[in-house]
């Protein structure tokens, strides 16, 4: 195994019951890495980083933590600790004690624990709460006495279950630039899940999309936004439009029956594919007689920007700009070549077209 | 407004009702005189010899005894057992469970003649023994029916979390999930007492050789003869179950006011 | 190490002493022992069918079915008046269910003293005002009596527990739609309080129909429920074999009204006790 690499999954199958919920993941963590764990409801990734914290064994396939096999170790056996989604703080202790709890079961002296406990207060800033009870603290403070009792163990991998889907926005953002700050204070890997794709390009260094129990593509924030691998990827990660093209020829893309210059190749003559184009790319201009015309049929103030509807062909595209259009209004679809984006045609289960 | 009176009057008659035979037995305890319908003047005669009684004395002994060993007994495999339902797969549990409240489905009788017929049948001499596996078999289902719906609301992921932190399963139960569920161990415990305190039927037919509790005392004398002391007996009883059910019931509503303001 | 394992003491303890035990009815009901040793027979259980006892059993289904009625009755407008002002906590239906757990020998003998023909209270104060005596100990009046007195808080319990979970929202949409006291009554109200009824009925019903304590000290032993046929053969003739297949006679019938009343009943939640 890598040096680098200090988690990885090697065709790891899950099964519960009759469904199977993860089908031959491979997947490698980096050490230090923020990652991040990213897709709907149901795609097994909360299932995935259970297994990487032991509270699953997989059915086929093995978990190796620095070289080491450890799909079948218990959790209170590895060197990894878990924010829970609801944070699950023992109510009948209070916050010192529920932060102190991994050191106890260690059987570290009390000074030793002390001093721990000390420091991670300072860090999650929850000094002077010491004595609270849980049922006394907000969703914020609690989320923060989850965070402090998982890190103060000093973990190697700290795994973190969608903790920020219970605050609201603002505290949320906020949320988000701290642990970003805390995972590079800290020095440790993070693995973080979420369904909220913008939480996942804010905060990491590697975003896995997941779907379906399937890794749909892997790589850096921007590369998946920007070079989606396929139809489910590019929905899900931002805005789209999504439409039918045929590839003319290499850098050539005929959408409703007009033709665009764009920069992708590598596809066989008047192959039929995925185009994406991202609402901010599009530029609306007044209809002209080789564009692509359609018409207005709402747009909507969303305070950062107009969400624009036009139907051509009928198909409704999105577009995000600064211009208040009326409804009823004929424009032209404008892209530049970069801006759209070729992917092979996806079959995709379950779309609704 | 007439309809308020007329809920007020029926509200009182139905107490009446309920309450006229135990305030004549309570009154009676200290008529200063066998009548059960003259009153004869206030003493407290019939409390004193209710305590040197040698019958009555030992119903209450074996009435406690039993109850409170039954009760420490069926609150620890009740507690156990509760949690380890509570991780079984749905098949398994539902069989355990539908087995487990048999004894409280079941009419009082049958269950009694079960235990009888089985204790013949192993070679048991029915006595303190046989009336004591009794009593722990009936409270056990009351056990496990306090503390299961406290274990199915708790926040699953804490125990996760304690073995997360590095807890062995059996640290985790023992630091995580008793002290959650204390409360209902207790009030499991408590209602087990109570219902050990109260039983006739079961009991009835699973002692013998001497071994009795008060119920059982107070069936004999109304078929041989009343003492009058059995007034003061349902006073002195009536009390200890009022207190118990306070307690029982001031647990309950400081529970329920406690879970309103947890907010995870 | 799996937490279910946890409960092996205890399922350990549920086979021996609550499983074997009720297979043990089936063995003595059908089974006879003598010298030669022992056998499969019906014999117990067709002595069942004759007619003294399918006649106690029937006064017992005929008595429970009253009594159950009654309570009925008596119950429903009182857990109405109960759920409607239980804004005072539950102080007001704990005063009516405390009783229930007064010892049930105690309040059975209460009646008993009260109603006594002679020397009673009740008939002392009606012959002071010159009205004529209550001499029911000994009949089904009095059985009856004392069953209702008994049973009456189980009744009350399950029904107040459902009329006070009904959402109040629905009372007052059902005023909003046009619907009077009485029609809300009838179409809101009590449908919506079945379950608790139905709750109700088998906590009464069924210890109605096997009691034999209280036919045995209100009834002088002069009447006879099946329950007081079942003691007799443990408690008097030692006829092990017979005792048991009246037991399971009555089991049987008790598991088919549950099943019948079970289909209303809710069993993890359920219009609790407590």
């Amino acid at each position: 195994m890598e040096k680098n690499v200090i988690i990885r999954l090697e065709n790891i199958t899950k099964r519960y019951d009759d469904q199977v919920v993860l089908k031959n993941i491979t997947l490698d963590v980096e050490k230090n890495e923020f990652l991040t764990l990213l897709g709907p409801s149901g795609c097994g990734k909360t299932t995935t980083l259970r297994l990487i914290g032991g509270f699953e064994h997989p059915d086929e396939g093995g978990v190796w933590h620095n070289g080491k096999d450890i799909s079948t170790l218990p959790p209170y056996k590895r060197n990894i600790n878990t924010v829970f989604q609801k944070y699950a703080l023992f109510p009948h202790l209070n916050v010192y004690e529920n932060i102190a709890f991994g050191l106890k079961i260690k059987k570290m002296d009390k000074s030793a624990i002390d001093e721990k406990v000390q420091k991670v207060l300072k860090q999650a800033n929850l000094v002077g709460y010491e004595k609270r009870n849980i049922d006394q603290l907000s969703g914020g403070q609690q989320q923060r006495v989850a965070i402090a009792r998982a890190i103060v163990n000093e973990p190697e991998i700290l795994l973190l279950d969608e903790p920020l889907g219970a605050l609201d926005l603002k505290l949320r953002q906020e949320m988000q630039y701290e642990l970003k700050t805390l995972q590079k204070e800290l020095g440790i890997t993070f693995v973080y899940v979420t369904h909220d794709q913008e939480e996942a390009l804010t905060m990491s260094d590697t975003v896995v999309v997941m779907n379906n129990g399937v890794i749909q593509q892997m790589g850096k924030p921007e590369d998946i936004y920007n070079e989606p691998v396929n139809a489910f990827v590019a929905d899900f990660i931002g805005e789209s439009n999504i439409i039918t093209g045929i590839m003319k020829q290499d850098r050539v893309i005929e959408i409703f029956g007009h033709v665009y210059d764009c920069v992708d190749k590598g596809y066989s003559i008047n192959e039929t594919v995925d185009v994406v184009v991202r609402p901010e790319d599009i530029i609306l201009l007044e209809p002209s007689e080789k564009a692509l015309n359609g018409e207005v049929t709402s747009c909507i103030f969303k305070g950062v920007h107009y969400e624009t509807c036009v139907i051509t062909e009928g198909f409704e595209w999105v577009i995000h700009n600064t211009k208040n259009f009326k409804p009823g209004e004929k424009v032209s679809i404008n892209v530049t070549p970069f801006d759209i984006h070729i992917m092979k045609k996806m079959v995709e289960e379950g779309a609704y077209e | 407004m007439v309809r308020k009176s007329i809920e007020k009057f029926y509200l009182c008659l139905i107490m009446l009702f309920l309450y006229a035979p135990i305030l004549t037995l309570i009154v009676f305890s200290f008529n200063d005189s066998k009548s059960r319908a003259k009153w004869g003047g206030f003493t407290l005669k019939w409390y004193q010899t209710m305590l040197h009684d040698p019958v009555i004395s030992k119903a209450i002994y074996y009435t406690l005894i039993i109850a409170l060993l039954a009760s420490v007994v069926s609150t620890i495999i009740g507690t156990l057992a509760a949690i380890g339902i509570h991780v079984m797969k749905r098949k398994t549990k539902s069989v355990i469970l539908n087995i487990t409240y048999l004894p409280v489905l079941n009419a009082d009788i049958v269950t009694g003649i079960s235990f009888l017929l089985f204790f013949i049948a192993i070679g048991l001499k029915l006595g303190f023994t046989s009336m004591l596996i009794a009593h722990i078999t009936f409270n056990i289902p009351y056990v496990i029916l306090s503390i299961l719906p406290k274990l199915s609301s708790l926040n699953k992921h804490t125990y996760e979390a304690a073995l997360d932190l590095g807890a062995h399963p059996m640290e985790a139960v023992r630091k995580v999930i008793i002290p959650e569920i204390m409360p209902n161990i207790i009030t499991g415990f408590l209602l087990a007492f109570t219902l050990s305190l109260d039983d006739f039927v079961i009991s009835y037919f699973t002692t013998g050789r001497g071994v009795t509790n008060l119920s059982i005392t107070i069936y004999t004398m109304t078929r041989r003869g009343i003492k009058p002391e059995i007034n003061a007996v349902s006073t002195v009883l009536f009390i200890a179950i009022l207190v118990l059910l306070l307690i029982i019931n001031k647990r309950s509503d400081r529970q329920t006011k406690k879970l309103g303001g947890v907010n995870v | 190490m799996n937490r279910k394992w946890l409960a092996s003491p205890y399922l350990l303890w549920m086979i021996l002493f609550i499983v074997v035990p009720l297979l043990m009815i089936l063995y003595y009901a059908f089974t006879s022992r003598d010298a030669e040793g022992t056998r499969f027979t019906m014999a117990h259980l067709i002595k069942s069918f004759d007619s003294i006892y399918m006649k106690a059993l029937g006064k017992s289904l005929l008595y429970a079915v009253v009594s159950t009625a009654i309570c009925l009755l008596l119950a429903y407008p009182l857990a109405l008046i109960l759920a409607k002002h239980d804004n005072g906590g539950s102080t007001m239906i704990f005063i009516f269910i405390l009783p229930m757990w007064m010892n049930f020998l105690l309040r059975t003998y209460a009646w008993l003293s009260l109603l006594e023909t002679n020397n009673g209270l009740v008939n002392t104060v009606l012959r002071a005002f010159h009205l004529p005596v209550l001499d029911i100990i000994g009949t089904k009046y009095a059985i009856v009596l004392g069953m209702v007195y008994n049973f009456l808080p189980f009744m009350v319990l399950p029904i107040y527990n459902t009329l006070s979970k009904i959402d109040k929202s629905l009372m007052e949409a059902a005023y909003d739609l046009g619907a009077n006291d009485m029609m809300r009554l009838l179409k809101v109200t009590l449908p919506l309080s079945m379950p608790g009824v139905m709750s109700g009925i088998t906590m009464v019903f069924m210890p109605a129909v096997t009691s034999f304590v209280i036919p045995n000290l209100l009834g002088s032993g002069k009447v006879n429920l099946i329950g007081n046929m079942i003691e007799q053969q443990f408690i008097m003739t030692y006829d092990w074999g017979f005792g048991a297949a009246l037991s399971f006679v009555l089991m049987v019938i008790i598991l088919i009204s549950m099943g019948i009343l079970r289909r209303y009943d809710d069993m993890e939640g359920g219009a609790g006790i407590w």
